[in-house]
């Protein structure tokens, strides 16, 4: 069943073109020039419950605008939202009740209070009672062991701190979706690793539906089932991250080293580099498999070791966020 | 009503954290009282009365116009146009809550604590310099509670109304001074209102401003008889009922134009 449904959504702004230089800056002064852009340009998707989506793209593609509308801060200029059932526009306070968010970058934590006492007033403003209250914090220290730190002000705790403290105040009130805007960035690899467990369990545990717009494919790799990647605001991909790979990057590479240098060629397979004794065979998934290329080579000469090599995410995602610029490309120069 | 409650009492306990502040602004404001108070025994220079009211009337005047100024707190200005800079207008607006309740509750709170460290230390420092600054009569100074707690909430929506235009311009600038000192002037927080030429005090009459300062000050000397008391808390009140329909109305349009700066 579907938890999240948008249809057609735009978003527009109006920008003020100014012109630069102090000729410029006096001009600004009498004449402006607006412009609108388009930051989300009719996007449509559903997100499944209990489902991790990975929603990225490169910065300034429409991911945060995106989240924005679908938390109801923001209005859409045209296009449908609902979640569960209900339009964030609508009735915001029906649907934010139900929703969890965090901005990496920014904390909804009150920089002059302890850490629990943010929990207080967030117990209070989302009317959790108080055995729900207990169970779930109970249920987040766990994962996140944060009650080294609930007695601390905000302002003396660690980014990795803050960042859980952050994440503990999004779940507080089990919301049933998340969204989650960078919820690593800045974070040690520590921090990194026990913010992935927290995804991970949270979403195991409850069952809540997550939105993570991220810029670090390893949480991608690790957490999604689905990405849906956005480019100059509109979907390009959209699909499992094997999926992706599969369809942006067929191709694998296979590492042969023999005992002496030969360079034996294969029907299926190209032979992409011969240094010394080593060879580099790269092969479509779909025409030949691995075990069968390594078969045919050492019927020809003995192997010695072999090594695969996937496709980078990294690479896979930079050849999509490519390829959508080449797409959209003309406009940008009409802009 | 919890969670409003709740932002009141952090604000307490934060405003009691910061002694420094504190500490300053009683000295500064005590110095403002004293110079102030100086200037009219100096204006009368030994006068039974002008306009109708006494050099002690006005003393008094002077002294609790210094304790309200400590007491109308209005962050709201500031917090609407610091959140709506930083984006974080975002993280208010994410709440199921009436983000305007949550910055009342601030103020409020902000209020409270500023009654306890600020108005009475003032107090006590104005009797000791010229005497108990007493209400005409106890029922005047509940009918100056009341009128105080209107003039409260006009002096908080215009605040507020201020703080919406961050919405738009992002950047108060020059409005908020602007507006302090229109406010310092025409409210009659410093210059009572009856010390004004007669057809400009007229128009100011007829302004929400006079009801922040003027008319509880005013009610608290005892310089207006009964009929002039209904007449004129009908009017504050009307002011503060309209000024709500204004703030009611273009809070709805701030929020769908709501412009969310960053990431």
């Amino acid at each position: 069943m579907n938890i999240i449904e948008v249809s057609h959504l735009v978003k527009e702004y109006k920008k003020i073109k100014k012109e630069s230089g102090l000729q410029g800056a006096v001009k600004n002064l009498f004449i402006q020039n607006t412009e609108s852009v388009r930051a989300v340009d009719d996007i449509s998707f559903e997100i499944a419950r209990g489902d991790i989506v990975g929603y990225i793209g490169p910065n300034g593609a429409g991911k945060s605008t995106t989240v924005k509308m679908l938390s109801g801060i923001m209005q859409p200029t045209s296009g449908e939202i609902l979640i569960d059932g209900i339009s964030p526009q609508q009735d915001r306070k029906r649907v934010v009740k139900n929703l969890g968010v965090v901005f990496g970058q920014r904390s909804q934590l009150n920089w002059d209070l302890r850490l629990g006492e943010t929990f207080e007033l967030l117990k209070r403003i989302y009317q959790i009672d108080d055995k729900t209250y207990h169970q779930n914090l109970g249920m987040l220290n766990e994962i996140f062991q944060i009650d080294r730190f609930i007695d601390t002000p905000v302002r003396q705790l660690s980014l990795g701190q803050r960042m859980r403290g952050d994440l503990v105040a999004a779940m507080l009130h089990s919301p049933e979706v998340l969204f989650l805007d960078e919820p690593t960035i800045g974070l040690d690899v520590e921090a990194k690793y026990s913010v992935r467990k927290f995804i991970k369990e949270i979403n195991q545990q409850s069952g809540t539906t997550i939105i993570l717009t991220t810029h670090d494919l390893g949480d991608i790799q690790e957490l999604c089932r689905r990405v849906i990647i956005i480019n100059e605001g509109k979907i390009i991909e959209d699909g499992s991250l094997d999926e992706l790979a599969d369809k942006i990057a067929p191709c694998r590479d296979l590492i042969i080293d023999f005992y002496h240098p030969v360079t034996i060629p294969h029907p299926h397979a190209e032979l992409v580099s011969v240094n010394e004794a080593r060879a580099v065979y790269r092969f479509r998934k779909d025409e030949i498999t691995a075990a069968r290329l390594i078969e045919d080579i050492s019927h020809t000469a003995p192997i010695k070791e072999v090594g695969l090599e996937e496709a980078k995410i990294d690479d896979i995602i930079r050849t999509v966020y490519k390829q959508g610029n080449s797409v959209t490309g003309e406009r940008m120069i009409d802009q | 009503m919890k969670s409003y409650l709740f932002v009141s009492k952090i604000r307490i306990q934060t405003a009691l954290a910061y002694r420094f502040n504190v500490i300053s602004t009683i000295l500064i404001q005590c110095l403002i009282m004293y110079a102030m108070s100086c200037f009219w025994i100096a204006a009368y220079s030994g006068a039974e009365a002008v306009s109708g009211v006494s050099q002690r009337d006005m003393i008094t005047y002077t002294t609790i116009s210094v304790i309200m100024g400590n007491l109308l707190t209005m962050g709201v200005q500031n917090r609407i146009a610091g959140s709506v800079r930083s984006g974080s207008v975002a993280l208010d607006l994410l709440k199921p809550i009436n983000i305007y309740g949550i910055y009342l509750a601030e103020d409020m709170g902000d209020c409270a604590a500023a009654f306890f460290q600020k108005a009475i230390p003032l107090l006590l420092v104005g009797t000791v310099m010229f005497g108990f600054p007493a209400p005409r009569s106890p029922v005047r100074f509940l009918l100056f509670l009341f009128s105080f707690a209107i003039g409260y909430l006009i002096n908080w929506i215009l605040a507020a109304l201020l703080g919406m235009c961050a919405f738009k311009t992002l950047k108060l600038g020059p409005l908020a001074n602007a507006k302090g000192f229109i406010m310092k002037l025409l409210s009659g927080s410093i210059f009572p209102l009856w010390f004004f030429p007669n057809g400009f005090r007229t128009v100011l009459e007829f302004l929400p401003f006079m009801n922040i300062y003027q008319l509880p000050l005013g009610i608290y000397i005892g310089q207006y008889t009964a009929d002039e008391i209904l007449l004129r808390t009908g009017l504050q009140m009307f002011w503060c009922a309209a000024l709500w329909l204004l703030f009611h109305i273009l809070q709805k349009k701030a929020a769908a134009a709501v412009l969310i700066q960053g990431g």
